[in-house]
Formats: C-alpha cells, structure tokens, sequence
C-alpha cells in the first residue's frame, strides 16, 4: 500500500503549488503513472480522497494516465514498448536496455481557478 | 479554468535526498546495499550468515526497517556491529529520509559495508532510492517458482537476487531453473545466489562476490 504514502506527496506538492499561485480551487490533477511504479490507480484514489476529504482538495478530481515501459536498445538504438515487463530488445534481442519511460510518477497539470485577491483556506 | 503546467516528479523530495545520501556514501568509500524481499524470506538470516563469514575483515554496520518489534535488531546486535533499528509504525517502507536520520546514530568514518534491511514488502519499497549502490533481493523456494514475474518491478531493479532455502526444494514444486529464466528475463544483468541460511551452503559465493564488490569500490576511488 504505498499509495497511501504517494497520496500524501501529491496532496502536498498541489496544495504547495496553490498556494504559490494563489489558486482559489483546483478541479483536476492530470497524473501519468509509469507502470513500473507498481501502483493500483484505484488505491491511489481512494487514498487521496481520504487524505483530501474536508481540506480545499476535497472535490479536486484525480485523472491518472497509465504510462507504458519504454526501451531504447543501446545496441540497434530502436525503441519499443516493453511487453509482458520482458526486458529483451524485439528488433536485435539485445538486453542492453535503457529504459525511457515507464518509471515515474508525474504530476502534469492542474486545472485551476486563480483568484489573485481571495487568500486560499487550507 | 486555467492549466497550470507542472510535469514534477512525485518522488523528487526523495529522489533528492536519496542523491545526497549517495554522494556521502561515496565520499566515505561505504558500499551500500539495500536488502529486500517479501517478509519470511530470510533477509535477517542472510545478515547473519553474511556476518559470521565477514564481520570480522570488514566494518559493517546495519540498518533494520520494520513495522513493528526490535526483534531483528535484536537478533543481530550479537555480532557486536552498529545496528540502528527503525520502526516505520505501519509505513510499508523506508525512504532516503529515514536513512538520511538514521546515519546520524552511525560513524560513517568506520564503515565499510551498510546493509539495509527494508521492510518486508516487494512492491512499495521498489520505487524509493534510498542512495544505495545496489538493491539486493532475496526471495526463497518456499514462495513459489513465479514470484519474479509476480513483482516485476522490484526485480527489474536487482542488481543481486539471492535465492533461499534451497535445502527445502525437495520438499516444494520449487524450480530452480525456471525461477533464474524468469529473474534473467527482467534484468538479464543480474547477479543469481542460491543459499541455504540453515546449511550455510552458496553463502561462501555471495560473500566473496561481495569482498570483490569491495575491491572494486576501493580500487576505483
């Protein structure tokens, strides 16, 4: 269950970012998920609605992008999709990868409304 | 509506101190190695094993992650080396943080190797550097052939596997071969181990790997 934990740094990092950008309410989150990160979207949902619930993120909405694994072949510089999580280059079956993406978890954006005057409650 | 952009990597405040974690750890020639499997796998009886063959030619000190219980530390507070245990309270890992407090209970200047026993857990710990040279995973017969292809993330990430319990393959549908076929298909790089912490068999070969792991850190600086 580290979804808990990952919640928690997403709730921070946005309302931190808020706050320097004087934002009066935050809609939506836009988060890719690389699939090496092991992470259950519905977990991390529930999670954040736990940890948001009666703060200024309560209705803020969570869209998480799956991101596929990603290689580039050191060998024949191709790259692909890394399926079944089998780290073999298709093209050249090299296994001298570098992987591209796939690894990280990325907030995006956040979809806001600015209000320079009124000061955000947290 | 506006878009704010902000492409930031979650993990960036530990990635962070995971980095400076590293750069300490290599100013001060320490070979670091982050231990990890799913819990009952044996990783405090690889410590041991490990210590019985080398804590006497090398300062190792050691790190013990767990949920709850000081029993591991305890365990190896025999071998009169520098254990600091954390307690995590319910948090399913360590992060660089918790590391980065903990070596203040430690003298790095008389440390040669650090070993990180994390919690018990292969998938959270697998996404969190804690500065480590290298991640060590060690999973035994007695879980099943497939556990490599089940947790492909944290194998993906080993630079070790150690294979344990041997001595009860007999006793399981355990396959050897196919268990290191599906290691190797997730990091062919890796480094394959088969001990038996009640026989003491393959724990000679892990600890000579890991003197001349030693060497090269040394010879290299």
């Amino acid at each position: 269950m580290h979804e808990f934990s990952l919640a928690m740094d997403i709730f921070n990092i946005v309302l931190e970012t808020a706050k320097k950008e004087k934002v009066k309410k935050v809609y939506s989150i836009k988060l890719e998920v690389g699939k090496l990160m092991a992470v259950i979207p519905d977990s991390l949902l529930f999670s954040f609605e736990t940890i948001s619930r009666g703060t200024i993120l309560e209705d803020t909405k969570l869209e998480i992008d799956e991101v596929p694994v990603k290689a580039r072949c050191k060998n024949c510089k191709r790259e692909f999709e890394v399926n079944e999580l089998f780290f073999m280059c298709p093209y050249c079956k090299s296994t001298d990868l570098k992987i591209i993406s796939g690894r990280d978890m990325f907030i995006k954006s956040l979809e806001v409304e600015k209000n320079g005057s009124d000061k955000l409650k947290t | 509506m506006e878009v704010i952009s902000l492409r930031r990597n979650v993990l960036q405040r530990y990635d962070e101190i995971a980095r400076e974690n590293r750069q300490l750890f290599n100013s001060k020639n320490i070979l670091v190695i982050n231990l990890l499997s799913s819990p009952g796998s044996g990783k405090t009886s690889i410590i041991e094993k490990t210590l019985e063959k080398i804590g006497n030619s090398l300062n190792v000190s050691i790190i013990v992650g767990d949920v709850q219980t000081t029993n591991d530390a305890e365990r190896i507070s025999k071998f009169n080396i520098p254990v600091v245990q954390l307690i995590t309270n319910g948090a399913c890992h360590l992060d660089s943080k918790m590391i980065k407090n903990a070596l203040d209970k430690l003298e790095l200047d008389n440390i040669e190797i650090l070993i990180i026993e994390n919690v018990g857990n292969l998938v959270c710990p697998s996404s969190y550097d804690l500065g480590e040279n290298m991640k060590v995973v060690v999973f035994s017969t007695t879980e099943g052939t497939d556990k490599p292809l089940k947790y492909p993330s944290m194998f993906h990430r080993a630079e070790v596997v150690i294979i344990n319990k041997i001595d009860l393959i007999p006793y399981t549908n355990f396959s050897l071969e196919d268990a290191k076929r599906y290691v190797l298909q997730l990091n062919p790089k890796t480094k394959i181990f088969e001990t038996s912490c009640t026989t003491g068999e393959g724990v000679g070969e892990w600890c000579e790997w890991l003197l001349e792991k030693m060497k090269n850190i040394n010879a290299t600086k």
